[in-house]
């Protein structure tokens, strides 16, 4: 009895540590270790102090759980007190109480079959009936929990359900509180499928405005999968080696924890590790119903308002589903993902290689081009060279012409003024047989005024001459 | 000092000279005169454009050395 009492009272408190978890968005071991909770329920402490003892309940544990742990186990306490004290008389309130804390923690996952739906504006009941017998049992979901599991409520359909049992003390009756909600039967989850994807597409989650770009280089990786995964393995080893830094968050990849972990990990990646530069959201390939968590609403909008660019790979090349459609990028499997991701690293070691060839051949031919010029140049230059010296013998030639025939025409001058001479040279004369008359000083007597009788004057002949003696003048 | 040679003047200096000899000119003093300056420019004038010509080379051969050693 108080075994089974405390075992109870642990799973009380596992459910409370779970609600806080979920609540904080952090995981349940970092509230408290189930080895504290089991403690707790053994010693039933009901002071700080004793609280104090438990081996984990530190002083920073106890101000931030302290008081609910104290309360949760006095509650129990005083409740399960009063079974063992049958003088005991309920109130309605304090019985429903005690039967609600022996059934809330009995957790479970059930399967069945829609019937009867009724609801408001936030929550919704419905019958959930048995396949194979007459079994019914009546469910309460929040609307917000249907949302994000992105299932719609339909009579007929099969689903499955986690939650757990409670009396509604108002009404008296039993329901089971739906947490987790997924379709069961391919039929029904295509169906969903396709609702989702119309009302998801009308919002404009799937334009291509919308998706974020990925930068064709990254290195911080965030990648999203479960752990010891197939597709983990096949992402990485098909990374190949570009100097990735990878961030690994584990996420369960099915069932009904599944959508949860997924979005807190983007979430988580955003919040706290925004300079990843692409997220990578893969698992390997399954049935439409195991992919069903990548089908979620909730995955849906976590994606779409993620401010780092999300790439997703799941399943097999055909699978499609909401999350691939929501994806910045869609890789067909978690291996493509891996190529999207690392490709532009191993095309840029080619693109290297050819722009090393085109700036090598770019440079010769310029290369080439210039030596051209620069022999055109010389080629003109020499023949420049060619022509100065050409025109310089050709003035030199004529300098030199005109100065020889210069010097023919002087001796042809003289040549003239000599045969000019030559027909006034008065030895001719004297041949001829004229004379000439000098006076004693050798001047030629050409007139007679010259003369005075008796003076002496010389003839010259042709050949030899005469002293005369002047006798007479005739004429003036 | 090569510098300051004008080989265009020279040139030109050179036609004029080669044009007085045209003319019937028969100073034989003044022809002999201008026959030595026409001579000595000549003279000028080539060495001047083997003078450039050899630098051309020269400048050329440099250019292609300094690609050879690159």
């Amino acid at each position: 009895m108080d075994k089974n009492n405390s075992q109870n009272l642990f799973t009380i408190l596992r459910n409370l540590r779970n609600k806080i978890a979920s609540q904080s968005r952090i995981k349940p071991f970092m509230v408290l270790h189930n080895k504290v909770l089991k403690e707790i329920a053994d010693k039933k402490p009901s002071s700080p102090e004793e609280l104090s003892k438990i081996k984990g309940m530190g002083q920073k544990k106890i101000s931030q759980y302290g008081s609910i742990l104290l309360e949760t186990v006095k509650n129990f306490s005083s409740s399960s007190f009063s079974i063992n004290n049958q003088e005991k008389i309920f109130s309605v309130g304090e019985y429903i109480n005690f039967l609600n804390s022996i059934l809330t923690p009995q957790r479970v996952v059930i399967k069945g079959e829609i019937g009867k739906i009724s609801g408001r504006d936030n929550y919704f009941f419905f019958t959930l009936r048995d396949k194979n017998e007459e079994a019914i049992l009546s469910c309460f979901i929040w609307k917000k929990t249907l949302d994000n599991f992105g299932v719609a409520l339909k009579e007929g359909i099969e689903i499955k359900v986690e939650g757990y049992p409670e009396i509604f003390k108002r009404r008296g009756s039993l329901n089971f509180k739906v947490e987790h909600i997924s379709l069961l039967g391919e039929g029904f989850l295509k169906q969903a499928f396709e609702a989702l994807k119309k009302k998801l597409a009308t919002s404009g989650f799937f334009s291509i405005e919308r998706k974020k770009t990925v930068n064709k280089y990254v290195r911080r990786v965030g990648l999203i999968t479960s752990n010891f995964s197939d597709a983990k393995d096949d992402f990485l080893t098909h990374l190949g080696k570009f100097g990735f830094k990878i961030y690994f968050h584990d996420v369960r990849v099915e069932g009904l924890y599944a959508v949860e972990d997924i979005v807190s990990a983007i979430r988580y990646f955003n919040e706290n590790l925004s300079d990843t530069q692409v997220l990578v959201l893969t698992r390997g390939g399954g049935s439409l119903e195991s992919l069903q968590a990548y089908n979620s609403e909730a995955i849906a909008k976590a994606i779409f308002s993620s401010r780092i660019p999300v790439v997703t790979g799941i399943g097999h090349e055909n699978d499609e589903t909401i999350a691939d459609l929501v994806a910045d990028i869609r890789a067909s499997t978690p291996t493509d993902a891996a190529r999207v991701i690392s490709d532009p690293w191993r095309n840029a070691r080619i693109l290297l290689s050819q722009y090393k060839d085109s700036l090598v051949n770019n440079f010769f031919s310029r290369y080439q081009r210039t030596k051209d010029k620069i022999l055109s140049v010389e080629n003109f230059f020499n023949s420049l060279f060619k022509k100065y010296s050409q025109q310089l013998e050709s003035i030199i030639t004529d300098f030199f012409q005109n100065s020889i025939s210069w010097l023919k025409f002087l001796q042809k001058k003289l040549d003239q003024v000599e045969q000019m001479l030559k027909l006034t040279d008065p030895k001719l004369r004297l041949q001829q047989g004229y004379s000439i008359v000098f006076n004693r000083v050798g001047k030629v007597i050409k007139n007679v005024s010259q003369l005075k009788i008796g003076e002496l004057i010389n003839l010259k002949f042709y050949r030899g001459g005469a002293l005369s003696k002047v006798e007479k003048i005739n004429g003036k | 000092m090569e510098n300051k040679f004008d080989f265009s003047a020279a040139i030109k200096e050179l036609e004029e000279i080669s044009l007085w000899f045209q003319n019937e000119e028969i100073d034989l003093d003044e022809g002999l005169a201008k026959f030595k300056k026409g001579a000595a420019l000549i003279k000028k004038c080539r060495q001047h454009l083997k003078e450039v010509e050899n630098q051309f080379f020269e400048v050329k051969k440099e250019v292609e050395e300094e690609k050879s050693n690159k």
